[in-house]
Formats: C-alpha cells, structure tokens, sequence
C-alpha cells in the first residue's frame, strides 16, 4: 500500500506538538501540501502561516528559537533552501540554533511542475553549511521516524521530503534509527548507494541484476550529516564497485558526498547517476527514465561496471 | 529613567571607543557607529530591561543590531552596562577575540542575536516577539536598530508586513536615517523617501526624533514601547557625527581613522 510521506510529517508533527509545548510550525502559504496544516488546525496559536515570505519566515524562525521555542520550518525544497539561503546560513547555522526544516517536493520526481519546481540543487547548498544535519527519507516509516528523530537532535536539521506516494520498505511496527545508514540489500558485486525516492528504483535494479547474475547490495544513504562512514568503507571493500543513485543534481549531492569521503578513506571507483542538467515537464516515471535515474538506467550502468 | 546629562556623557564614551577600538584594530565602521550611538546608548543603559547578573533571563528585553557592522558601538555600551569588561574592547576583531568584528550571540554575554548580513534583523525581532508572546513574557521589548540602507531588501518589508499582521505592539524599529550608503546617498542610489508614509502604510506608528538627542530618544523610545501596534522610530542622524573629516561624508563606510586622524577625531570629541 502506499503511502504518502508528507502524511508521516504531519502525524510526527502534530504528536510532538502534543509532547511539547515549545514547539510550533512555520509555514510559507503551502501548509495544505506540507501537511503542516494538521498541526495548525490542532494548535493554531502555534502555527504561524508566513505568507508567501520563505526569507522572513526562516529569520523569524530564528528569532523564536534564540527564545527557546522549537520551530518547525517548512515549504518546498525550491524555496528553503533555495529561496533563504543566506537567512538559514546567517540567523540559523552560524548561531547553531535548533530549527528543524522540513520541506518537501525534492527532485524531479516533482514531475509536471516542470524545471522551475525540481529542486535539484538543495542537499548541495545545505552541505555546505557545516553543522547543518540533513536527512533524506525513503518510505513512510523512516520519514515518521525522521521527524521524531530531528526534535531533539543537536543541531538545526534539514529533512527533504517528495511529493509521491510509496511503499514501505521498512517495517512500520518496528522502530527505525535515522542516525545512520541502512542496508536494503546485501549483495557482493556492486553497492548501489541511494535515498529518498531513488531508493525504489535502486531496489528495483537490484532485483532484475539478480536475474543476470549480478549480486548487488542497496544502502539507504538517509542520512548525510552525520555521514555513516564506517557503513561505506565497508561496501567499498566488500564490492569495490559503488553506484549512486540520487534524485538531486550530481554536482554536490549523496554521491559527491561518497566520492569524498572515500577519495582519502579507500578510493574505490564511483559511477553518479543524479541530474546533470536543467529538467523539463513530465511525469516522474517519464522523467526519471528521460534523465537517467530509472531502474533500467541503474541496471545499465551496473552492467557496464562488472 | 537615567539622569540625561549623565547618559549623554556616557554616550561619549561610546564614540570615543568605538574610534579608539576600530583604529587599534585598523578595520570596522567608526562612522556607522557614530551615526548610532546614542541610539544604542540610551537603548541598553537607560531603556531596556536586561541585567548583567541573568543575561539569560527569559523575561529580559531584547536587542537585535539589525546593522551588525556598528558593532563596536553595541560592545562599548555592553562595557558600560557591566556584561563584558572595559578592557576587553581593544581585541576587537583579532583571533581568539569574544568581539567579532560582527556580533555574535554564542561568543559576547549580551549580544542577543548574531548579525552581519543586512535586512534580516526585523524578522528576528519579530520572531523573538512572537516567542515572548506565546510564553507569557507579555512586558518584554524586542528593539532592532536598522541602517536606513539595508532597508532596500526586500525581506525588510516582508517582515513589517508580518508585524503589523500579528499586531506586535513590543517590537520597536529604530531606523539609522543617515542618507548614507557605501555607494552614496540612499536617495541617489534606490530613494527610500517618503519612508515614514511607507511604514505608515504597512500599518505600523511612525515616530520622528533627532537621532543625537539623548533626552528626546529617551522619551520616544518609551512612547513607541508603550503605543499599540508595532512601532518605528526614524532617527535622523549624521554619519560620522562629531568628527568632521567623515561627518556626513560619502566614502566613509568601512573605513577607520589612522592613528594620528583619531588622536584629531579623539580631541574634537571632547571639546
């Protein structure tokens, strides 16, 4: 059944604002798609609708938490980070105050919106920012556990979301750890690392490499900061052939990330399948096979390379 | 309330540091300091409700330095209110210092939100007041002083949009009115006039007061705290006040005086 993972923040949301009364909701006219809408109709003192204003609505944020409240910050990927860049570096990261933000709409599996919509460059612009924790779900369970997870974390945190709905592929009965990576799959030829909604995808080139012969292992990277490096050194020398998948630009992403970390851990060869150019209208089906994200891109590369 | 005479001779000594700290330092904005310092002065040792002995404490007015770079002004009135110590003003900007060249909350007692990059202070304020609000601190004051330049970015006015929507009486914007930018003056480059129409339309009280008179910005800045609604001060000031070499001047931003020019500015200052 699927599953749609913004639910899961609106739920995790609105339970923490049951816990605790410090926190409350910041959003930039689109509670009703990042499901902070829940939250504001059980706490509408604590919700705070900012209008279409995602600069004033991170500062503001800031200015709640130097003040002990716990701010929760959300609207699309394309805006925050990418419209309050700055504000998030300046009255957030560099004051290390604990706003959480969540946004959604990630990656082009945004679909029809078209290139304007497909934020592709947001994982990049928060690496850069060196206590920024950042988080990418890939199902239900783990975006729940994600949420709950960020309320207490050290530092501001960065949980980016997609629009689909999808299949579990963690067990919702049991508790999930966003703190580090997880292996979907084992396998001893090549490890395909990926996130958020490629983690299907990979999932799914790992099945048919199966029929070819091709043992593949499939790591969650939900987490990159903190970064699971003993989890990736480890597939490096198990494999020695690593794939990244993301739905995110490949210039500064999960596999950029990778492909530093084991650059001066244990240089193994990485292949990238991530965005490399500007995208267009579709839907994320057609998208995701036009620009090379799709199972039958993963699984061509992943012939290519054993 | 502060005897005047007594604030306006600490005022002084705000102007005086805020020379003898950028030049020791050979870097930072005298003349923006000067343009504010008896803003900043009547703000943290005559009006705001903040004690050095519980810098923390949640029910504490609160300042946000919306322009950062005025920086030194904002330690030597901190000195004199007791949260850090005389002496340590002259390590203003050198490596391992508490005193940034712009402020920084996690490193000065009594800066209560790091700043530097312009237009985003009013949204703090208001963040901050939003907080207070929610908490019950009901007497608590957020003010924010900003430059009259940075109020070309547009988040300045997304944020008096949002004061006015949520009704927040206990934010007060105090506007630096210099006419001065680094590029020359804010009507040449991107007018701001009629800005007291401008505030008045984005539903906030608009207050006028001679930025260097202590006695008066005493009396305003208790009107514009007590009224309902947000409210803005706009501060005529001079860039550079007192010392005429950069008095009012274009090319002054960012530029300290040499060691003999403050010895000058130093003694103009004290006649």
């Amino acid at each position: 059944m699927k599953v749609n993972v913004r639910d899961q923040y609106g739920k995790a949301l609105l339970e923490l604002g049951q816990r605790d009364e410090r926190v409350v909701a910041l959003d930039a006219d689109l509670s009703n798609s990042t499901k902070t809408g829940m939250f504001g109709s059980a706490f509408p003192d604590r919700f705070f609708n900012m209008g279409i204003s995602e600069q004033d609505m991170v500062s503001t944020a800031a200015g709640m938490a130097s003040c002990g409240l716990r701010p929760f910050v959300s609207t699309f990927c394309s805006f925050v980070p990418g419209r309050s860049f700055d504000q998030i570096r300046m009255c957030v990261a560099y004051p290390d105050l604990k706003v959480n933000f969540v946004s959604t709409h990630g990656g082009i599996s945004v679909g029809k919106d078209g290139a304007s919509h497909h934020a592709n460059e947001d994982l990049a612009m928060m690496r850069t920012l060196p206590n920024m924790e950042i988080y990418v779900p890939s199902d239900p369970q783990s975006a729940y556990a994600t949420i709950h997870h960020v309320y207490d974390s050290p530092h501001p945190a960065y949980v980016r979301l997609f629009r689909d709905s999808v299949e579990y592929l963690y067990d919702p009965e049991e508790p999930f750890d966003p703190s580090h990576s997880h292996v979907l799959r084992e396998g001893d030829d090549v490890t395909i690392f990926t996130c958020g909604y490629s983690t299907h995808d990979a999932l799914k080139a790992a099945g048919i490499l199966e029929g070819d012969g091709i043992s593949a292992q499939v790591i969650d990277m939900q987490v990159l900061r903190p970064f699971d490096e003993k989890t990736i050194v480890a597939a490096a020398k198990r494999c020695g052939r690593i794939i990244t998948v993301e739905d995110h630009s490949v210039y500064g992403g999960m596999g950029g990330r990778v492909c530093e970390f084991l650059s001066s851990a244990y240089p193994t060869r990485v292949s990238r399948l991530g965005v490399r150019s500007f995208t267009e209208s579709g839907s994320p089906r057609d998208l995701y096979i036009k620009y090379g994200l799709s199972a039958d891109s993963i699984v061509k590369k992943a012939r290519e390379l054993t | 309330m502060m005897d005047t005479k007594t604030l306006e001779s600490l005022c002084g000594t705000i102007r005086t540091d805020a020379l003898r700290m950028t030049t020791g330092a050979q870097s930072g904005h005298p003349s923006s300091c000067l343009s504010c310092a008896e803003i900043i002065g009547v703000l943290i040792l005559d009006i705001m409700n903040i004690d050095p002995m519980k810098p923390e404490d949640p029910c504490r007015d609160r300042f946000v330095l919306s322009k950062g770079h005025a920086a030194p002004a904002y330690y030597s009135a901190l000195s004199l209110k007791g949260f850090i110590s005389r002496d340590e003003l002259a390590s203003l900007r050198s490596v391992g210092s508490r005193l940034q060249g712009h402020p920084d909350m996690n490193k000065t007692p009594g800066v209560d939100f790091s700043t530097g990059s312009l237009g985003m202070g009013l949204s703090v304020a208001n963040g901050m007041a939003l907080a207070c609000r929610l908490q019950g601190h009901s007497d608590a004051t957020t003010y924010v002083l900003l430059g009259d330049g940075e109020l070309q970015e547009g988040q300045v006015w997304e944020a008096a949009m949002s004061a006015s929507h949520h009704g927040l009486s206990r934010v007060v914007a105090i506007i630096d009115r210099n006419m001065l930018q680094c590029d020359g003056t804010t009507e040449e480059i991107k007018a701001l006039e009629p800005l007291s129409a401008k505030f008045q339309s984005f539903g906030w009280n608009v207050f006028e007061v001679d930025g260097h008179d202590v006695a008066a910005l005493q009396l305003v800045l208790r009107q514009a705290r007590d009224a309902t609604g947000p409210s803005v001060i706009i501060a005529a000031t001079v860039k550079g006040k007192g010392v005429s070499c950069m008095a009012g001047k274009c090319n002054w931003h960012g530029k300290p005086l040499s060691s003999d020019a403050c010895d000058a500015a130093l003694r103009e200052c004290s006649l």
